[in-house]
């Protein structure tokens, strides 16, 4: 290759020969191979004594040179790659600091350059994580391997990059002897950032929950109750942080246009698209992680035996805090897929008293694990002994408010668990002296209103639930029923159609809504709907006031009642359209039934409430935030003040004082200043110190 | 008036938190500090010399260097610890240090050179190749030094690795047709340059009469008698490790895979004339004499041949 025109310049450093070979490769090709053997050289030296304390910042230099000219000499540097690979796996411990930092550094870059596959990267940089003795190595190579694996992953998911990490984490975690630790974090880490989200990542978190090692199965069972929180909210910082596209765009019409600019506009623009398409694909897969789980029965098994039972000898012993922690997923993962642990109850019953230390923790997964298809008599037991302990005159009143809270919570997941005779003594804490626990017997006896009230004393029941009960309306559900051949919110439509008997006129129309989805059905049918709403609910009305002459009361629920006599449920009367089910999923998405439906079995019990709120007087401070709070919306202070820091023309004033003094020199309030009285110039400079001083 | 504080008042306990600890609890979390002592010695001995060898100061490196080398004979024992130290200075920044250096191998007694001449050859060979043109002039220095003292544990140490490095240094292309295509070697001008190269060519012309000098001669105390039975010279100059040549047979054979990009070299350079054409010119004539080659313009086609030694 001939020279070129450009100035041949003589390189004396590193940095400057790789500039001149970025520019110019084929003329500099001879000092790239002095290099190379100096980097030969070098290497020989420093492997003498790998830990000497000289001369490793010159081969830290070189490597770092070779690396970048990997793309400019492909066929020279061919060997270099698996020679630094090679190095690094066989003497991380042995190497100097700066010159493992500087290896790795360079496995990373050429893996960026695509040199080194994503396998021979991985396989190098593990084993160093797991076994290296230097903490920053560790903290380096941690790092790289996170930013590889979510820079693998924009845009669509690598499967084969996940796989093959996480078939490196399975085995870590199966060898008793490695650092298991390591497999948590980074499956946490990748999970906190949305980048797993997999059966396979909540696989990899259970088997380590199971781990016999604590330290590692306390990272397990601390993922499964927070992980799913904190990826919630890194997701919801990356989005604050967005750039403002709007923003730059509009800088883009004001500045003077340049190729620069527009440049920078192009990639702020490339980046927001990137990311909102990252966005896009996280939501759209966004389970937590007790939902991944494959076998929840087995595992809450085998998390209760393993931690909990203290059946086997050689089991980990984990501290108090670790203890709760894993009662608390074991009784969040019974409570959310409606297992059957039935060793969980009898092991309860072992902390619940108020001189156990974090009693209310016990109590709160205590809550957590019942529901309605826990056996009544297993559950008794428990109820049974939080009220013997708890709940009686002898005890402090936090504590009895506490043991009520805490049966209220369970009934309110399993009815039936509770008797009569003991929900009467219950109730009857109503009238005790402190606030807390009469809150608490209150709460317990409103539950009892709609779930059951015929269990209540009469006198309890209120007056929608005795008129209800009256009518034979509401029955005792029996153990293990659930309503069979229903739609889901099948109710809520009904109660639409009631209100709106036109809707149904034009049925054809109904069922060519198939085709064409939604969208256009739902618009059709929400103006319909609209209209009549007014003119049937004012007829609704007066047929009420008709019936109210007769019944001198009578509300609502009581219609409601005898309407559903008459019908027992649409779907056994009409043929359901599919606009009625558009309609249906819209009522539904209206009145949050799911989320009322998940509720009850997802709900977090948190610990504080269940001793009640405290009550103490607001200092100061606190008082002055509330006044605050309720100033938002207006403003305060002169008006004229804000209307000065808004943008505006010159005022009057202001111009006066600009004008030029030759016109007003002749003007009586100029003139007037020099014949006024020694007492009037007294008095004006003095009120203008004043106000000057008042301006500071 | 003040509200009396009660002697012996009960601690309440809460639900849901953990105990107060008993008034007579006692502590026994504990720390550790440590206590280092500075070393107070600042003789003037070896290892004082030791340490300002790595000074920041090259005027007291050199001081340092010229110093070992005046206590070196007190201390037979320590030789491996003192050039671990002080070969890293032939890749100094500093001239004075370097000639120090070179000054100081030269003083030492030859069964010493000999036996750390690998670590020492391994520095020479960085200095080759350094990036600073004035580290790469006086690299050659030192292997004079090293031809002078203990020429044949070198020719059968270092022969083929040197011979190697004596391409880029030069600028010389060793893939041979082509011409010198290095930018520094074109851009060396000067007084201080032109001395380097002759100094370099210089060298290289007693390198390769070193190496091909029969060794009959020597008697080499190294080896056994027999070894040679069980020894199989194999070269290949691209892989490492394999640089020992054990006799002259070998280093001619190795010389002969760089033989014809030398002799390009060496044409180059015999044109520009002078002293250093006149040296160039004189390995030229010894080479022919050697490999008994006609000598042609046109190298390409030339049939390399070694002379029989019988």
């Amino acid at each position: 290759m001939g020279k070129r025109s450009r100035t041949a310049v003589q390189p004396t450093n590193i940095a400057l020969l790789q500039n001149l070979i970025r520019k110019d490769p084929q003329s500099y090709i001879e000092e790239f191979r002095l290099q190379q053997q100096h980097y030969l050289s070098l290497k020989t030296i420093f492997f003498q004594n790998p830990r000497t304390p000289t001369g490793h910042e010159e081969f830290a230099e070189l490597v770092g040179f070779i690396t970048q000219m990997c793309s400019c000499f492909p066929k020279e540097t061919v060997e270099f790659p698996n020679e630094i690979c090679q190095l690094l796996t066989e003497n991380y411990d042995g190497l100097n600091a700066d010159v493992a930092e500087k290896l790795v550094h360079s496995i990373q870059m050429l893996r960026n350059k695509d040199i080194i596959s994503n396998e021979i990267y991985l396989n190098t940089l593990f084993p160093v994580l797991v076994s290296t003795e230097s903490k920053q190595l560790r903290t380096q190579v941690y790092v790289s391997i996170i930013q590889m694996v979510k820079s693998v992953n924009e845009g669509a998911k690598n499967q084969k990059v996940n796989r093959m990490l996480q078939a490196l984490l399975f085995n870590l975690l199966e060898d008793a002897e490695s650092n298991g630790l390591w497999a948590t974090k980074i499956t946490r880490e990748l999970w906190r950032r949305g980048i797993w989200d997999d059966g396979r990542t909540v696989e990899i978190m259970s088997q380590a929950a199971l781990h016999p090692d604590t330290k590692i199965a306390s990272s397990g069972i601390r993922f499964f109750l927070g992980g799913d929180k904190e990826r919630e909210d890194t997701l919801a910082e990356d989005s604050d942080d967005e750039l403002d596209l709007a923003a730059i765009q509009h800088k883009m019409k004001v500045n003077k246009k340049s190729n620069r600019r527009k440049a920078q506009f192009d990639i702020a623009a490339r980046t927001v698209k990137k990311k909102r398409g990252v966005g896009k694909d996280q939501t759209h897969l966004n389970f937590s992680a007790i939902h991944l789980l494959h076998d929840p029965q087995g595992f809450a098994e085998k998390l209760f035996s393993k931690h909990l039972q203290n059946n086997q000898k050689s089991v980990a012993r984990l501290t108090l805090a670790q203890k709760i922690d894993c009662l608390n997923l074991v009784s969040r993962l019974v409570g959310t897929h409606k297992l059957t642990v039935l060793g969980l109850y009898s092991y309860f019953l072992k902390f619940l008293t108020p001189k156990q230390s974090d009693v209310t923790q016990f109590m709160a997964a205590c809550a957590q694990s019942s529901h309605d298809l826990v056996p009544p008599d297993v559950l008794q037991p428990v109820i049974r002994k939080i009220a013997d302990e708890f709940v009686s005159e002898g005890v402090a009143a936090e504590v009895a408010a506490a043991g009520i809270n805490t049966i209220r919570e369970i009934v309110a997941r399993a009815p039936l668990s509770i008797e009569e005779p003991l929900l009467h003594d219950l109730i009857a804490y109503k009238g005790s002296k402190s606030k807390p626990v009469v809150t608490a017997a209150r709460g317990l006896i409103q539950l009892f209103r709609t779930v059951d009230p015929s269990m209540l004393p009469a006198k309890e029941r209120g007056k929608t639930a005795t008129i209800a009960l009256r009518a034979g309306e509401t029955q005792q559900a029996k153990y293990g029923e659930e309503k069979v051949g229903s739609i889901e919110g099948i109710e809520l439509l009904r109660q639409w159609k009631e209100s709106n008997p036109d809707a149904e006129l034009d049925e054809d129309k109904n069922w060519e809504v198939d085709s064409d989805m939604s969208d256009v059905s739902d618009e059709g049918w929400i103006e319909v709907g609209s209209d009549n709403e007014i003119e049937i609910s004012d007829s609704d009305d007066e047929n009420d006031e008709s019936k109210n002459k007769k019944n001198a009361e009578s509300n609502t629920d009581s219609m409601d009642t005898t309407e559903t006599d008459q019908k027992p449920s649409i779907e056994a009367t009409e043929i359901l359209t599919p606009a009625d089910f558009a309609k249906l999923d819209e009522l539904k998405a209206e009145y949050g039934i799911r989320k009322a439906m998940n509720q009850s079995n997802e709900e977090i019990i948190d610990a504080l409430n269940l001793t009640g709120v405290p009550k103490y007087k607001q200092n100061k401070e606190e008082r002055l935030q509330h006044v605050k709070e309720g100033r938002t919306d207006r403003e305060f202070g002169s008006h004229k003040r804000h209307h000065m820091e808004k943008p505006h023309s010159t005022t009057n004033k202001q111009k006066a004082r600009k004008k030029n003094f030759v016109m007003m020199i002749h003007k009586r309030e100029v003139q007037g200043k020099a014949r006024k009285s020694l007492r009037d110039k007294q008095r004006l400079l003095r009120a203008h110190s004043e106000r000057q001083k008042k301006k500071k | 008036m003040a509200k009396k504080v009660k002697d012996f008042e009960k601690q309440k306990l809460k639900v849901g938190k953990s105990k107060p600890l008993k008034s007579n609890a006692t502590s026994t979390s504990f720390g550790t500090k440590s206590l280092v002592i500075q070393s107070q010695n600042k003789g003037h001995d070896l290892s004082s010399f030791l340490a300002l060898a790595r000074h920041y100061h090259a005027p007291t490196r050199r001081q340092a260097v010229g110093n070992i080398s005046g206590i070196i004979h007190l201390h037979e024992q320590e030789i491996g610890e003192i050039l671990e130290t002080v070969c890293p200075l032939i890749l100094d920044e500093d001239h004075q240090v370097r000639i120090a250096v070179a000054g100081f191998l030269g003083n030492l007694p030859a069964a010493s050179l000999q036996s750390h001449i690998k670590l020492i050859l391994v520095h020479i060979h960085a200095s080759m190749t350094h990036i600073t043109p004035a580290i790469r002039a006086d690299s050659t220095q030192f292997l004079q030094v090293l031809m002078k003292h203990c020429p044949e544990q070198f020719v059968r140490v270092g022969f083929t690795s040197t011979l190697a490095l004596y391409f880029p240094l030069l600028g010389w292309n060793l893939q041979g047709n082509s011409q010198s295509s290095s930018v520094s070697s074109t851009l060396a001008l000067g007084k201080l340059a032109s001395k380097a190269r002759t100094l370099h060519i210089n060298t290289l012309n007693k390198l390769i009469q070193l190496g091909t000098a029969s060794d009959e001669a020597q008697v080499d105390i190294l080896f056994h008698l027999d070894s040679e039975k069980f020894m199989i010279p194999t070269i290949n100059p691209f892989e490492e490790g394999s640089q020992i040549t054990e006799d002259s047979e070998a280093r001619k054979e190795a010389l002969r895979i760089y033989y014809k990009p030398l002799i390009n070299g060496l044409e180059i350079v015999q044109k520009e004339g002078g002293e250093i054409g006149r040296a160039s010119s004189k390995i030229l004539t010894y080479l022919q004499a050697e490999f008994d080659i006609k000598h042609t313009n046109n190298m390409n086609s030339a049939v390399i041949r070694p002379k029989e030694t019988a």
